[in-house]
């Protein structure tokens, strides 16, 4: 196996320069999302490091409650910036959409780590922490998708809810059709990318591990699989989490909670 | 039959109604009327559960309506809404939606038939066909699955006397059906048994 070519730091900071382009075009075309792309590049900068910084310290200890408690972490982090990006308020939907993450997660460890791969040490940094953060990061961006445009439908289309709600059987039948399109429209992206993964994608998993010095062949069996875990995880996640936003989002009448979005 | 005792609802600047209180017998129809803006729409969303008025007690077939009655009495009901502004775009998906039976897809298309719509087709886009069209395409829909209470709001707002007409022939048609509606179309008023003016 070849030893894989560090990066120093001038080397890092070079691929920086590249960024001049995207400003220089945002500036051009009075785009105005300079300073959040700026923020958004200190952000992740400072974010990775510290992760690697955390990582070295948790990969080293390998044990099994920091590693639950990090990923845990991650679950609320990623419900909190579902909530965030959505629009919608903290108090309904921290507690279905944390406990739909850690479903999700749960299920999906349980399988691909436990039953798939057969680890002995089903907790085992190495595994359990990337791919549970790359089933979380897919399922965040899916899921904002989802429930934003579940939540903005139904208020938009607030009539023809009550349309079904009066004249259809039930309240599970009334919302059908606006559950059918959040999960159409959060899941729809991530069917068209695996529908040309290999082709005109190379997956970042992947192309880190023949980068790590795998072989390709280990490196698709491995992207496969983790591409069936974001699927399945994504779509557990969404789907849990407009069943269980459903328990807090509407009043005893069944109407629509006027205090659903941030003002 | 529905009974409604001092209903007091109001919105922020504006008094929809103070110590309302009527009844509507089996079988009778009756309409709110008066000016746009008025509130007559909110009436009838009272009527649904879905605005609680300040004060008043609401009674359908016995039921006095509350979180616990809302699904029993919400099932005695269809209700048309104004100008039938849906985002759906077909008969057809209009069936699905409401998930009816083959028995009332049968009644849907009867209704579509007395409204004078059949030839609007099943499978039409509602962009292809007028604001009325829709209208009565929509109402066939929820005449279809037959429920005691008729809730219409502005039902005769897009339509044509001759297409009025066709409406109260099928209203007609049916037996021991409670109807109450909001309208300020003198025709319609005439039709309904009682007004009640806001």
């Amino acid at each position: 196996m070849k030893e894989i070519v560090d990066i120093g730091i001038w080397s890092l900071a070079l691929g920086f320069l590249l960024m001049i382009i995207p400003i220089a075009g945002f500036i051009y075309f009075k785009v105005k999302i300079v300073k959040e792309t700026v923020i958004a590049l200190i952000r992740m900068v400072v974010q990775l490091s510290l992760v690697a910084f955390y990582l070295e310290y948790i990969f080293a200890w390998n044990n099994a409650w920091v590693n639950v408690i990090w990923v845990c972490i991650m679950i609320f982090v990623g419900a909190f910036t579902t909530i965030k990006r959505a629009g919608l308020t903290y108090r309904f939907f921290i507690l279905p959409f944390a406990i739909s993450g850690f479903i999700s997660i749960l299920i999906l460890d349980a399988f691909f780590l436990g039953f798939v791969i057969h680890l002995d040490y089903i907790f085992d940094a190495r595994y359990f922490i990337p791919i549970s953060g790359m089933v979380l990061g897919n399922a965040l961006n899916h899921n904002i998708v989802g429930i934003s445009n579940y939540f903005s439908r139904l208020t938009k289309e607030q009539d023809l809810y009550y349309f079904l709600l009066v004249n259809g059987n039930s309240r599970k039948n009334s919302l059908a059709p606006f559950i059918r399109s959040a999960i159409k429209s959060g899941l729809n992206p991530l069917i068209a990318t695996m529908s040309v993964i290999g082709l005109i994608s190379l997956p970042g998993m992947m192309t880190g591990q023949i980068l790590g010095g795998s072989s390709p062949m280990v490196a698709i069996k491995y992207q496969i699989l983790i591409m069936l875990a974001i699927f399945v995880g994504c779509s557990i996640n969404l789907m849990l989490s407009i069943l269980l936003a459903n328990r807090f989002a509407f009043d005893s009448f069944g109407r629509i909670k006027t205090n659903l979005f941030k003002k | 039959m529905i009974k409604c005792e001092k209903i007091n609802l109001s919105f922020p600047r504006q008094l929809i109604c103070k110590d309302l209180s009527f009844e509507v017998f089996d079988g009778e129809s009756i309409c709110f009327s008066g000016p746009s803006g008025k509130g007559k729409s909110s009436l009838l969303k009272v009527l649904m559960g879905f605005i609680t008025p300040q004060s008043g007690t609401i009674q359908i077939d016995g039921l006095e309506l509350s979180s616990d009655t809302i699904a029993a009495i919400r099932n005695k009901m269809i209700w048309l809404p104004q100008n039938s502004n849906l985002p759906v775009d077909s008969a057809n998906e209009l069936s699905d939606l409401l998930q009816m039976n083959v028995e009332q897809v049968e009644r849907f298309q009867q209704f579509q038939d007395q409204l004078g719509v059949r030839e609007c087709g099943d499978d039409k886009s509602f962009a292809k066909i007028s604001g009325g069209q829709k209208q009565r395409i929509v109402l066939a829909a929820c005449l279809s699955l037959d429920k005691p209470i008729i809730l219409l709001d502005e039902p005769v707002s897009a339509l044509d006397d001759y297409s009025i007409d066709l409406l109260f022939a099928t209203l007609n048609s049916l037996p021991n059906k409670t109807i109450v509606s909001t309208s300020h179309n003198k025709k319609w008023i005439d039709y309904c048994n009682r007004t009640i003016e806001l």
